[in-house]
């Protein structure tokens, strides 16, 4: 049945001639790619570029599996072939399969380039190739199916002209030249209009021109997955249910099963979680708290605390966005109030004493007043929730020590502008933390276990994403995957000229490189984290660019001495 | 064997089967009908391209051939890729795959065209390959709705020889709105009209049904014409003109005449 679905898809050039260009491009596209990258060694402006395949692609299968549906529907061959035991709709299966082989070629074909991009270049950790093939796999394969069957079904149902009427709205809504329609009612009401916009265009990833994050990638997160699937699960129960079948259980069964699982996908969608959107959407990096902090109407306040967190014990899950556990060990404790401050999105569920008791809690804006009714030794606060800035989703953490992802004692002000905000050094103290994330994480604290990290620091940082550790003999260093194509790493010699540096430019700053943990930090984090190239602390430090080991020695020597000198 | 047992077809607006019976042995079945009597749904419901909305349809086979009243091939492959994705569809083993088409093409008399692009073929080329589709398989049971429109009387007289190439003992059911292609074709007359059987029988026993009912009647007395008749034709011998008239009731000043299988045709549906 295949073979001949083929033979009727080869023989039908109008649409044969499309997917075949489609192929061609699909080398083409890539081979151009590839040889931009053997230029600048950017790997992702490399893989962005291939990426526009799936755009291509997303056009050209709606087109083909409309033509071949089309051409099927009105040939009068139907009722012919109805008349035979029950094969229509398995003919029409097999053809939806066999128009489905294209985006899966066009995967495998992208996927081949970038599998011979990364066996010649220095990678060594898999994290990037994984990355790639999941996002190939979303937006070329995924996204290609889902025109695929949407082909199908209007081409079962609907005139030509209205199909490719309602297909030219999907692209407009999926594309950013719709971005006008939704930029202002969102502004000026409390509804995001922007959501009826990205239920189309986060189908294809979206802000193809701006260059991903170094350290996330492109957006791949399990609420896109959720997304792509409930549209080809949803379309596939239309299709379905299109179907003559002589077993109405058959097709009540397999309409369920797709509802139920679309469903599933749908509120999988629905409950969304941490993501990065880079584009002009209220929720954006840029947009998202500067619209809150202007509109708020709790006062900023900052005032310190009469109190000191002497450890904290913390239990974070990351999945769509972060959930977690924070107990806190507190000394000097009186009768009073507690004032603490937690980053507003995190929506705190309990707070209670070492023994599981309910606190007396209230919670405006940043801020959170816990009142116990008697003196308390420990305070355990449960919440959950996601900044748009530092990220913790399925796919990638940027969780920096001076944001308060977790209770910080006192007030701060934290106020954003345009995706900046306020950094905060809290006083220097004993952490203890389990992260349980689907990537792995690294921190600046010492790991003592599988998720487990533990040490002295005045700003713990958690990250995850596409990271590679290069450990040498001599030092622990944990690297961009990216940027070490892009010679932007920090490497052995790097650390050798830098202790060379400090030693020349202080003989007793008993600083030792080979001591730390080495992360290098995306600029873009760290410019927005902590408003510096250098962050250190006891176990582990953080830098964003090795261009020169003469700066990087002062900036080291400088941060130490203000982290020593601070409490 | 066949039955159908009070079959009801109703869509939106109209009923196109309304409690239709009937039972097939072999032999050439002429389905009878008026445009719109039911006769394409009847096919339908038969072959399970519809399901009935009441009623039942018994058959101890599994496949039946059939061959659609607008019948249709992809515009793009030969004949011979039409037959073998026809014959793959009806699981045909392809072992014997080819044996088989060219059995099928063989018998329509169309392997000269085998490997043509159906887009090239005439009406009534197009329609003797949906006969070879039909049959492929050797099904015991043939369906054909209207496989004589559009066909020249050449191509008549082909259709009325390959039916007596496929063998005797089948059940042939032919559909058609013209009756001579009945009488040149069929041993037995089902004549359906608003959805219903209203005739079942032998081409003899249809004449019957006009027996004392066929007159012909000389054209000056068209005026005096009166109850419930009907004027069929009209026909001029010896530079007279006469009317070929149907009536139920006895016309005096007219010649009796032997009916035809038409008359008593007519006849039904007139009553
Ligand atoms: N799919 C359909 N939807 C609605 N009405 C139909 C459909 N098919 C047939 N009919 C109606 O049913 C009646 C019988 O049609 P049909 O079986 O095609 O008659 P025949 O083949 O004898 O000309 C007609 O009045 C026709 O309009
Ligand atoms: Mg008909």
């Amino acid at each position: 049945m295949l073979k001949n679905n083929l033979k009727l898809l080869l023989k039908s050039p109008h649409i044969s001639i499309p997917l075949l260009i489609l192929l061609l491009s699909t080398v083409g596209i890539n081979l151009y790619a590839m040889s931009s990258y053997f230029m600048n060694s950017d790997i992702f402006a490399y893989a962005e570029k291939s990426l526009w395949l799936c755009i291509i692609g997303f056009i050209i299968n709606f087109y083909a599996s409309y033509e071949f549906f089309y051409q099927i529907r009105f040939s009068d061959t139907e009722e012919t072939i109805q008349s035979y035991h029950n094969v229509k709709n398995k003919s029409d299966m097999v053809s939806l399969l066999l128009l489905a082989v294209f985006p899966f070629v066009q995967f495998v074909i992208s996927l081949f380039f970038n599998c011979v991009l990364f066996s010649t270049s220095g990678m060594t950790n898999d994290s990037y190739m994984v990355h790639i093939t999941l996002v190939y796999f979303l937006y070329i394969f995924l996204g290609g199916v889902t025109a695929v069957i949407f082909g199908a079904l209007t081409a079962r149902k609907i005139k030509r002209i209205v199909a490719y009427t309602i297909f030219a709205l999907v692209l407009f809504l999926m594309s950013g030249i719709s971005a006008f329609i939704f930029e202002g009612p969102s502004l000026s009401s409390s509804i995001n209009f922007w959501q009826i916009k990205y239920f189309f265009a986060y189908l294809l990833p979206n802000n193809l021109n701006t260059i991903p994050y170094d350290d996330y990638g492109f957006p791949c997160e399990l609420y896109r997955w959720n997304l792509s699937l409930f549209w080809v699960l949803f379309l596939l129960m239309l299709l379905i249910f299109t179907f003559r079948l002589t077993k109405k259980k058959l097709k009540i069964i397999s309409v369920c099963l797709c509802a139920a699982a679309a469903a599933v996908n749908l509120t999988g969608y629905l409950m969304g979680g941490s993501h990065i959107e880079a584009g002009s959407g209220i929720d954006s990096i840029f947009l998202s708290d500067y619209v809150y902090y202007k509109n708020n109407k709790t006062e900023v306040k900052q005032q310190s605390a009469d109190f000191k967190i002497t450890k904290y014990e913390m239990l974070l899950n990351i999945s769509r966005q972060l959930d977690a556990e924070v107990t806190m060990s507190l000394s000097d404790h009186q009768k009073g109030t507690y004032l603490f401050t937690l980053y507003h999105q995190y929506a705190v569920s309990n707070v209670t004493d070492e023994s599981g008791n309910p606190l007396k809690y209230s919670r405006s804006g940043d801020y959170i007043d816990i009142k116990p009714d008697s003196s308390i030794s420990k305070i355990k606060i449960k919440y959950s929730g996601y900044s748009s800035v530092f990220y913790s989703s399925s796919q990638g953490t940027a969780l920096p020590g001076n944001f308060p992802f977790y209770p910080m004692a006192g007030y701060y002000d934290l106020k954003a502008k345009f995706g900046e905000y306020n950094h905060i050094f809290a006083p220097k103290t004993e952490y203890s933390v389990t992260v349980n994330a689907p990537q792995k994480i690294y921190s600046n604290l010492k790991e003592t276990g599988d998720h487990t990290f533990y040490g002295k620091t005045n700003c713990p940082v958690f990250a995850g994403g596409l990271y590679e550790e290069t450990d040498s003999d001599e030092y622990h260093i944990c690297n961009i995957s990216s940027e070490i194509l892009l010679s932007e790493e920090i490497t052995p010699e790097f650390l050798d000229d830098v202790q060379k540096k400090i030693d020349q430019l202080d003989k007793n700053s008993g600083i030792h490189l080979k001591d730390y943990y080495w992360l290098k930090m995306s600029l873009t984090f760290c410019n927005q984290a902590f408003g510096n190239n250098v962050l250190y602390s006891e176990d582990g430090i953080m830098l964003s660019s090795v261009d020169s080991p003469e700066e990087t020695a002062k900036s080291i020597i400088e941060q130490k001495k203000i982290y020593d000198n601070a409490q | 064997m066949l039955k159908l047992h009070n079959c009801k077809k109703i869509f939106k607006k109209k009923t196109a089967l309304n409690g239709f019976s009937c039972e097939f042995d072999q032999g050439i079945y002429g389905l009878l009908g008026p445009n719109g009597s039911g006769k394409t749904t009847l096919m339908r419901c038969i072959c399970g391209i519809m399901d009935t909305d009441g009623g039942n349809i018994e058959s101890d086979e599994n496949i039946i051939g059939y061959l659609p009243q607008n019948f249709g091939m992809f515009k793009t492959l030969t004949v011979y890729e039409m037959m073998d994705y026809f014959a793959t569809l009806k699981n045909i083993p392809s072992k014997t795959k080819e044996e088989e088409i060219k059995r099928c093409l063989e018998l329509v008399n169309l392997t000269e065209v085998m490997n043509v692009k159906t887009k090239g073929l005439s009406g009534g080329m197009i329609r003797r390959a949906g006969i070879a589709q039909a049959i492929m398989g050797d099904p015991n049971i043939l369906i054909f709705d209207e496989p004589t429109t559009g066909l020249d009387p050449e191509e008549r007289l082909r259709f009325k020889n390959l039916l007596k190439k496929i063998k005797k003992d089948k059940t042939i059911l032919i559909s058609t709105h013209i009756v001579s292609d009945v009488e040149a074709i069929c041993n037995q007359l089902i004549v359906i009209n608003q959805g219903k059987n209203i005739y079942q029988g032998s081409l003899e026993e249809i004449r019957s049904a006009a027996k004392n009912k066929v007159y012909i009647v000389s054209e000056k007395y068209e005026d005096q014409l009166e109850g419930n008749y009907f004027i069929k034709d009209r026909i001029s011998k010896d530079n007279e003109n006469f009317l070929y008239v149907l009536s139920n009731s006895k016309i005096k000043f007219g010649e009796p005449a032997e009916p035809g299988v038409e008359d008593g045709y007519l006849c039904l549906l007139k009553n």
